[in-house]
């Protein structure tokens, strides 16, 4: 008896250990982007008055990467250079924000992170905020335009941002749906002022999340989450009204901090805590263009309710890194060892790129990525490939129009723009950059380019060579 | 009379039949207007879309008036109000002001095609309830009788009996439906709805066109005396009054650290009885009856309530961190004008400090911590003496030899120490460059440093002596580490320490992307990291309580790049400001404080020696103003919540004296005077200037014009702590011996004798002797440390001190010995 107890511990033991994915083949991806928050508005970051230990915990237990870029100051174009690794100016959008009625959507030939992880087996899903097309009568109401031509399994979240006033409507994929188009239901319909639901965004996304991770725990699967907070008009849920000493934006803030607990914990107890690689990061820095704004019809005392990007200069919609410096955590136990810290740069770019290798997807052919492989960075003794060094493109106002580079701890503007009108008594074009070192001065304070003439010209040379990569290669709608 | 009787009795039967959730939208603010009656909180309504409108009835006081408007209330949906499958009632009064031709919302509390139901005038001003259950069967039912006249109060009682399958509207107390009702038998589900509870709308779009008052939800039906007293005018809250309110729980001792042995008390009102749980869990009417008072060790949470009969009142709980026997050692470390945003923990996007990223994973940090204002002297005298260096009569800085901290100041150096700690200060020492101010006469044993500043090439002292009269500044914070790992290694296992390590902002050679600024940071997380290796090999570190914090923000004004950074804080070093006020702060002592959170608690740096003094429970001088207060609940994590009520100054020096330039008071902090440092810090407004410091940390959003009272009420805190400063500041002098005969003759034929002598209680064993001669003319002197015995501080604030002498410290050629002590103070 005591015998044919031991064999079956042993098999259970066995098949245990057969069932259980080795943590590096095929890992979970769940990747959040924020919408809108500022650098500052973490206690990893140095918020004072916004608690977020969740987040601080992944911190602590994984890597930090003080220097992160998203793609760009606006929220389409940085959710295109999520999805595909690609320099939003390759978009084709020709414009950094996709209105409900444009006729423009992400191409179906680029290849999304989704469509690679399918491709390898992987079960995807999207809560949250699409804003990457939206099917409407310019462009005969096509289902190119929404996320599961683009490798989605499945989806419920916005078309565009929450503000939109009509247009924000909240959609779910459904097979039987019909609205707006087939195969999806609109779950309502203009939702700027209906408010329970509106409040209730985050909790919705956390919920649908925390259900796929416990229905897929057997799969590899991608969880793209992407809440429409702390995008103006701010709003959280009811269980967090009133937690904390930052207010509003705060309480909002500190909701999506819990909702990356609750799935830290959902991980854990589902045991796939070292078979899934999270990425927490945002698509733009903080609206500051509304932060004197006292009563703002939309959007309510939004000087109080846009988030803060310090210590860098600006805010959403700009390419001073304020624009573009966000919260850039990767959390892996067991693969990414704890409390690591990467001085270098790296950006939303790498995303891609990196998790396609974890997955065994080949990077995707004919046509130019941005993003490099950075699984050095996770665990140098199991990857030994180095990511090489960063360089960045700065796109931005406009039809993602070229402002900027950087390389090493230099960054060249060659144009200038803000939301708030303001320029910080600078002036910068092509022929007369103005040119940072925004590792010795991440505020952007001291222009050094009189004094460092091959640096700019280094620069200059990065620019045209993106330039010509562009226009050469175009994009898959046309002329860039 | 046998009215009256009647009445009690209905009243009194009535008492515990209150609605599910009342809303009687009275009160003067809208905010009041929204609350539930009987103060269940989490019922209270929102408005919707936009403010609502209110009217006035007379007798019922506010009514919600959605005349044309399509704004509306919104109630949570919660399990408490829901339906489900039982009897339900809905009392409410309506008043239609104008005949739309169209349907009005009353009620609305079905999402889409959902389930739940409606309430709602139709385009003939009869009423129409919609019954939609989760077995997606629908049930409409219609008003047949009167219909409404405009501007009419009528009341409306909706009553579904699931038991009898029967829906009914009554108004006015007459059945209004069709006789007997409308049969809901096809109704077999829940009729709780998905979505929240809307008032004054259908579909979130179209109005009431009429008024809404004192709706009433409840979760049986009503009695038909009920529904006649209802009609008859009677409100819900004269009805139905609420249950007396049952008293909370005091918990004696509160929540905070606690040493082994405390007794626990509980106290609330006669006539309720207390139940307590100490396990986390919710007190019932089954837990744990309080009746004598609770040993609390090995308790770390007590949640306590009162009850009267069954039902429960407020929960108060009580946290408690369990302080082990023996006093922590402190190791403090002081940054200088390391700002908010400088290291890693807190954000810095160019500077890398895992040690003290590590110091912060492992133990608490801090986000509201400030000093007391610019300058090194007013920082270190606050940090030492936990006041305010407006109190120490001295200057920015010292300059010159005739100035220096008075003797007659008791610092924390000097309390632990009085307790036996080893003691030293390893860096810079800003409070006097002559001998009676010197650290070493101050209470600390070891001093290793520079007493001026590091601009003016100072020589490089251990205590009184010069170690090096030229030292470079490039390896000052080498040696200074060196001599604090050595203080360390030469400590006996088991001597108490208290290790104050403050090196000055020291270039540094290194590879911080930041360059510079960021080596200095650098080289400095290094030391630290030095010392914590250091306390790790001696097995020191789970009885060390380690505090880092610096005594400025960054500098903001240095004209050039490679500067600190105090992230989204206005402005930095020199002002007063929160960048130049605010650091960082942590507090590690593994096994004690919980390691990997944070505090958003408010505490400032005079309150570390009334804290760390409450730790190792030192003597704390109660015979002078303080400005700190014992913070140590905070300091170690046992209360995470900031006081709301906590004032904090700063003060800035100008012309000849301390000028009080903020106050804070909670969260909103004014500034009296305004100086900028930073090239950037546009803010060119004259004071006062009211900020609320925790929704708007960047001191952008001006508050004095809209918030009058708070400025009013920070002034009247300003004019009260400044009455403290108008007194003396330190008690007179006193005599270093009290009371004791000046010379003592002893025979030295037992075995060991008593001799007793009284002194200020601000005194340290090191400056006194005991003195012996055999002839009155030479003396020998002994330490007096060796002979303590019991010693008992009063309330006076003297000691009276115990030694136990034996008689074999004396020579035994003599019978009898002449003793006295000797203090080498004055």
């Amino acid at each position: 008896m005591t015998l044919l107890k031991n064999v079956l511990l042993v098999f259970a033991s066995l098949t245990a250990f057969l069932a259980a994915r080795p943590a590096l083949e095929k890992p979970n991806l769940v990747l959040i982007f924020l919408d809108d928050c500022g650098y500052g508005d973490f206690s990893h970051t140095g918020n004072p008055s916004i608690h977020t230990p969740n987040i601080s915990r992944m911190v602590r237990g994984g890597l930090n990467f003080p220097q992160f870029y998203t793609a760009s100051g606006a929220c389409s174009a940085s959710r295109y250079a999520l999805l595909t690794g690609r320099n939003p100016r390759r978009s084709g959008f020709g414009t950094w924000v996709l209105p409900p009625t444009s006729s423009k959507y992400i191409h179906p030939n680029e290849i999304t992170i989704a469509e690679g992880l399918k491709n390898q087996g992987y079960q995807t899903a999207f809560f949250g905020k699409w804003h990457l097309g939206n099917p409407n009568s310019a462009n005969s109401f096509t289902s190119n335009s929404f996320p599961l031509a683009h490798g989605f399994d499945t989806w419920e979240g916005t078309n565009v941002s929450n503000d939109y006033d009509p247009g924000a409507d909240l959609i779910r994929s459904d097979p039987n749906g019909t609205t707006p188009i087939a195969g999806y239901t609109m779950i309502a319909e203009d939702i700027l002022y209906k408010q329970p639901l509106h409040e209730e965004l985050t909790k919705r996304y956390r919920e649908r999340a925390l259900q796929f991770i416990s229905d897929q725990k057997e799969h590899p699967f991608l969880l793209y989450l992407a809440p429409n907070m702390p995008h103006l008009p701010v709003h959280a849920s009811s269980d967090f009204k009133g937690r904390s000493l930052r207010g509003l934006y705060g309480d909002c803030i500190e909701e999506i901090d819990a909702m990356v607990g609750a799935l830290l914990t959902r991980l854990e107890d589902e045991g796939i805590a070292e078979n899934t690689l999270i990425v927490f990061t945002s698509d733009n820095g903080p609206w500051i263009r509304f932060e004197n704004d006292a009563s703002h019809p939309k959007y309510d005392e939004a000087r109080i309710l846009v988030g803060s990007a310090f210590p860098f200069r600006d805010g959403k919609g700009s390419t001073w890194e304020g624009g573009v410096r966000v919260p850039g955590v990767f959390y892996w136990p067991g693969t990414i060892k704890p409390a690591t810290v990467v001085r270098q740069p790296a950006s939303t770019f790498d995303i891609l790129p990196t998790i396609f290798a974890l997955a065994g997807e080949p990077r995707p052919s004919g046509r130019t990525l941005d993003g490099r492989d950075i699984r050095f960075y996770f665990d140098n003794q199991t990857w030994t490939t180095t990511p090489g060094e960063f360089s960045f493109i700065y796109t931005g106002s406009g039809a993602n129009d070229i402002y900027g580079a950087r390389k090493g701890a230099f960054k060249l503007h060659t144009r200038l723009y803000s939301q708030t009108g303001n320029n910080y008594g600078f002036a910068a074009s092509r022929s007369n950059p103005i040119l940072f070192n925004v590792e010795t001065d991440p505020h952007e304070r001291f222009d050094i380019s009189g004094s460092n003439a091959a640096v700019v010209s280094e620069l200059d040379t990065i620019i045209s060579n993106f330039e010509s990569s562009v226009n050469t290669e175009k994009t898959f709608w046309g002329n860039p | 009379m046998r009215l009256l009787t009647a009445l009690f009795i209905l009243t009194t039967c009535l008492h515990g039949q209150e609605p599910a959730g009342h809303w009687a939208f009275d009160g003067n603010l809208a905010s009041q207007r929204l609350e539930e009656s009987y103060g269940r909180e989490t019922l209270n309504a929102t408005a919707e879309t936009a403010p609502s409108i209110w009217g006035s009835r007379i007798n019922f006081g506010q009514t919600l008036a959605n005349e044309s408007f399509p704004q509306y209330l919104s109630l949570p949906n919660l399990a408490e109000l829901a339906p489900g499958t039982s009897d339900f009632s809905i009392s409410v009064w309506l008043k239609r002001t104008s005949n739309s031709g169209s349907t009005a919302g009353i009620i609305d509390a079905l999402g889409g095609i959902g389930n739940g139901f409606q309430l709602f005038f139709q385009a003939d001003n009869s009423i129409r309830v919609r019954l939609d259950d989760t077995d997606n069967q629908t049930v409409i039912a219609d008003t047949s009788g009167p219909q409404f006249a405009l501007n009419t109060w009528r009341h409306c009682y909706l009553a579904i009996d699931r038991q009898n399958d029967r829906v009914h509207i009554l108004l006015d107390g007459i059945e209004a439906t069709p006789a007997g009702g409308i049969d809901i038998s096809s109704l077999t589900g829940s009729l709780t709805p998905n979505q929240n509870w809307w008032i004054g709308t259908l579909n979130s779009s179209t109005p009431s066109h009429g008024e809404i008052d004192d709706f009433a939800i409840f979760q049986r039906l009503l009695t038909p005396g009920e529904i006649s007293e209802l009609a008859s005018g009677k409100t819900i809250l004269s009805l139905f009054p609420p249950a007396p309110e049952i008293p909370r729980v005091e918990i004696d001792p509160p929540s905070g650290p606690l040493p082994a042995g405390n007794l626990g008390t509980l106290t609330g009102e006669p006539d309720f009885e207390i139940r307590y749980t100490t396990d986390g869990t919710e007190p019932t009417k089954t837990s744990p009856l309080y009746s004598v008072p609770i040993l609390l060790d090995g308790i770390n949470q007590i949640l306590a309530r009162s009850f009267s009969g069954n039902n429960p009142g407020p929960i108060s709980e009580a946290n408690y961190l369990h302080l082990p026997a023996k006093a922590p050692n402190v190791l403090l470390i002081i940054a200088d004008d390391l700002g908010f945003n400088d290291l890693g923990c807190y954000g810095a996007a160019s500077v890398a400090t895992p040690n003290l990223d590590r110091l912060a994973y492992e133990g608490l940090r801090f986000t509201q911590f400030t000093t007391t204002g610019p300058g090194d002297l007013a920082t270190q005298y606050a940090l030492l003496t936990g006041r305010l260096a407006i109190r120490a009569s001295l200057p920015e800085t010292i300059t010159t030899s005739t100035l220096g901290l008075d003797p007659n100041e008791w610092t924390l150096a000097e309390s632990l120490r009085k307790n036996d700690y080893e003691t030293a200060l390893i860096g810079a020492w800003h409070l006097g460059d002559r001998s009676q101010s010197y650290p070493t006469a101050q209470g600390f044993s070891l001093f290793y440093g520079l007493t001026k500043d590091i601009e003016l090439s100072p020589p490089l002292l251990e205590n009184s002596t010069i170690i090096n009269p030229t030292p470079k500044a490039g390896t000052l914070l080498n040696l200074m580490t060196s001599r604090a790992t050595v203080f360390l290694d030469g400590l006996a296992a088991n001597d108490s320490f208290f290790l104050c390590f403050a090196p000055p902002s020291l270039p540094a050679t290194g590879t911080s992307l930041l360059g510079d600024y960021g080596n200095r940071i650098e080289a400095l997380d290094q030391s630290v990291g030095n010392l914590l290796t250091k306390l790790d090999q001696l097995d020191r570190s789970n009885d060390t309580l380690v505090i880092f914090l610096s005594d400025s923000g960054a500098d903001r004004n240095t004209g050039t790049f490679s500067t600190g950074s105090n992230g989204q804080l206005r402005d930095g070093k020199d002002t007063t400001w929160e960048g130049g006020l605010r650091t960082p702060f942590i507090a590690r002592w593994p096994g004690v404080i919980a390691p990997g959170e944070d505090s958003q608690a408010v505490i400032w740096i005079p309150d570390l020696f009334p804290s760390i003094s409450a730790i190792c429970q030192s003597y704390l001088s109660s015979d002078r103003p303080l400005d700190g207060r014992d913070e140590s609940a905070l300091i170690l994590g046992a209360v995470k919540k900031p006081k709301a009520e906590k004032t904090t100054f700063s003060y800035r020096y100008s012309a000849s004296d301390y000028q009080l330039a903020t106050v804070r008071s909670g969260p909103w902090k004014l500034h009296k005077t305004r100086i900028n440092s930073d090239p950037e810090n546009t803010t060119s407004t004259a004071p006062p200037l009211l900020y609320q410091l925790e929704v708007d940390p960047t001191e952008r959003i001006r508050r004095e014009s809209s918030e009058p009272t708070r400025v009013a009420t920070l002034d009247s805190k300003i004019t009260a702590h400044q009455t403290t400063l108008t007194g003396p500041q330190l008690p007179a002098p006193r005599p270093a011996i009290l009371g004791v005969s000046g010379i003592t003759l002893v025979p030295v034929v037992s075995s060991t004798f008593e001799f007793n002598f009284h002194r200020p209680a601000t005194s340290l064993n090191e400056h006194y002797f005991l003195q012996h001669s055999s002839d009155l003319m030479s003396w020998d002197d002994l330490p007096l440390s060796a002979f303590i015995g019991q010693s008992e501080i009063l309330m006076d604030g003297t000691e009276r001190v115990q030694l136990v002498i034996p008689s074999s410290t004396f020579p035994s050629t003599s019978s009898s010995r002449f003793i006295r002590i000797k203090s080498t103070r004055p």
